[in-house]
């Protein structure tokens, strides 16, 4: 395998330079797009050089309790972003979306790291950080859809599950189908993605290591394990987060909070 | 001892009282309408007798037991409860028997009294007129056998005839009571007891 061509600080920035046809597009259609997509680019820029100087830091240090302190810092701010994004209360549901947070960090990194990949030092940077960053941020956008369905859904039609709970169903069954759209909503794109994953789409861990000068075969192996540990870490994380959710959720009459959400709707 | 009883209950809404120092019973075998011009509560008072929206001030008390999280679970085996805009949560009325756990033997015979062929709980909702819907989901409903029911304008989309058959199937149960909202002068004039708001 040839060592990866580096790409210079001079030939990134030109390469920004082909966002024009998009930004054209933008423009031309009217689309209304192209500041918050000048915004987004320019964060992207600053957050990931800025993950670049602390993650060489974090890398050379190596020490479990910066590594912890670090992927529980993650923790939180896709907890946060969770609930920004999906317009829910931080004082409800802050808490049991942090426990559901580490308890699926736990469950995966114990399983894949410890079991699977049989690392000596379960907390050696190199794997423990990013692997943990990709399970927290597919589970971030995962739960987004998924709690703002379960959430939204039950506001909507309250009707359905008042008409359950009063009609002789537990509080878990007037539930349920709630939770299996919300659960259908947020995972749903994810199985069609491994439906299709190297066939119409090449998974971005296994490009990097193809380009980092790994061969395909161990690129292939590491990228089935990240899905699987993906797939897994975000439906333990949404169950999780929906079931933990639910113990704050309610009042004491088994009606949804209104507060449950940072705008209470209608 | 009255089977449900209100004392000096309150409720408003957005600023507005709609209703103050409210008190009423309602005995075994009542058949019991809430009956008022749209947006006087009487929907907010049924919601507020199954312990959906919580009173202002004042009392529920079923028997001699109060309405309360306490309570809340056991009072609710005791009562069944058709909400406005049923269809809007479901495809066909199998998938509501599926939720509720009910098998069609307990429903068909009601379904009949209301006028409907059994094919109807397969159908798709939205193949059924509006008056369809809400008898086939009444019938399912009246199924659950319990000895209270709530009804929040169960005749809104039935026609007189289908309005005569509901009260020719409740009438047919004595022992039932009833807890309605309505604008329905058929109905209103069939229930024994007018709670005006």
């Amino acid at each position: 395998m040839s060592h990866i061509q580096d790409i210079s600080v001079v030939n990134l920035l030109i390469s920004f330079s082909i966002l024009i046809i998009p930004l054209a597009g933008f423009w031309y259609f009217r689309v209304g797009l192209a500041k918050a997509t000048v915004i987004a680019l320019i964060r992207m820029v600053v957050q990931l050089s800025a993950v670049a100087v602390y993650l060489e830091f974090i890398f050379r240090l190596n020490n479990p309790f910066i590594n912890l302190a670090w992927v529980f810092l993650m923790i939180l701010v896709g907890v946060f972003t969770t609930l920004k994004r999906s317009n829910l209360s931080p004082r409800l549901l802050a808490f049991p979306l942090i426990i559901s947070g580490i308890t699926s960090l736990v469950v995966i990194d114990a399983f894949f790291l410890g079991f699977i990949i049989h690392l000596p030092y379960v907390f050696e940077s190199q794997y423990f950080i990013p692997i943990s960053g990709m399970i927290l941020g597919n589970a971030m956008n995962h739960n987004i859809v998924g709690l703002n369905a379960y959430f939204d859904g039950l506001v909507t039609n309250q009707n359905l599950y008042y008409f359950l709970l009063i009609n002789g169903k537990s509080k878990r069954a007037a539930l349920n189908p709630f939770i299996r759209q919300a659960m259908l909503k947020a995972l749903n794109p994810m199985v069609a993605n491994m439906s299709v994953m190297g066939l119409i789409s090449l998974p971005g861990m296994m490009t990097g290591q193809i380009l980092g000068g790994n061969s395909p075969a161990t690129a292939i192996r590491y990228q089935i394990m990240i899905m699987v540990a993906i797939f897994t870490g975000c439906s333990i994380n949404l169950m999780l987060s929906i079931i933990f959710g639910n113990k704050v959720a309610f009042d004491a009459m088994g009606g949804v909070k209104r507060n449950i959400f940072r705008k209470e709707k209608a | 001892m009255s089977l449900i009883s209100t004392s000096k209950l309150c409720k408003s809404y957005n600023g507005k009282v709609l209703f103050n120092n409210l008190s009423f019973s309602i005995e075994k075998g009542d058949k019991a309408v809430f009956v008022g011009d749209s947006g006087t509560g009487k929907t907010t008072l049924l919601r507020m007798l199954l312990g959906i929206v919580a009173a202002d001030c004042g009392s529920i008390s079923y028997g001699n037991q109060e309405l309360s999280r306490m309570s809340v679970d056991k009072i609710r085996k005791q009562v069944a409860y058709l909400p406005q805009g049923v269809d809007l949560f479901a495809n066909t009325g199998e998938e509501l028997l599926y939720l509720l756990g009910l098998d069609f033997s307990s429903v068909s015979q009601n379904m009949v009294r209301l006028l409907l062929s059994e094919s109807a709980i397969k159908q798709q909702f939205a193949e059924l007129s509006g008056g369809e819907k809400q008898r086939l989901v009444t019938a399912i409903v009246l199924g659950l056998n319990r000895p209270i029911i709530f009804l929040d304008e169960p005749t809104s989309a039935l026609d007189a005839n289908a309005v005569n058959a509901l009260m020719s199937l409740i009438s047919d149960n004595p022992e039932l009571t009833v807890v309605s909202t309505s604008h329905n002068p058929l109905w209103v004039e069939f229930c024994n007891k007018k709670i005006t708001l």
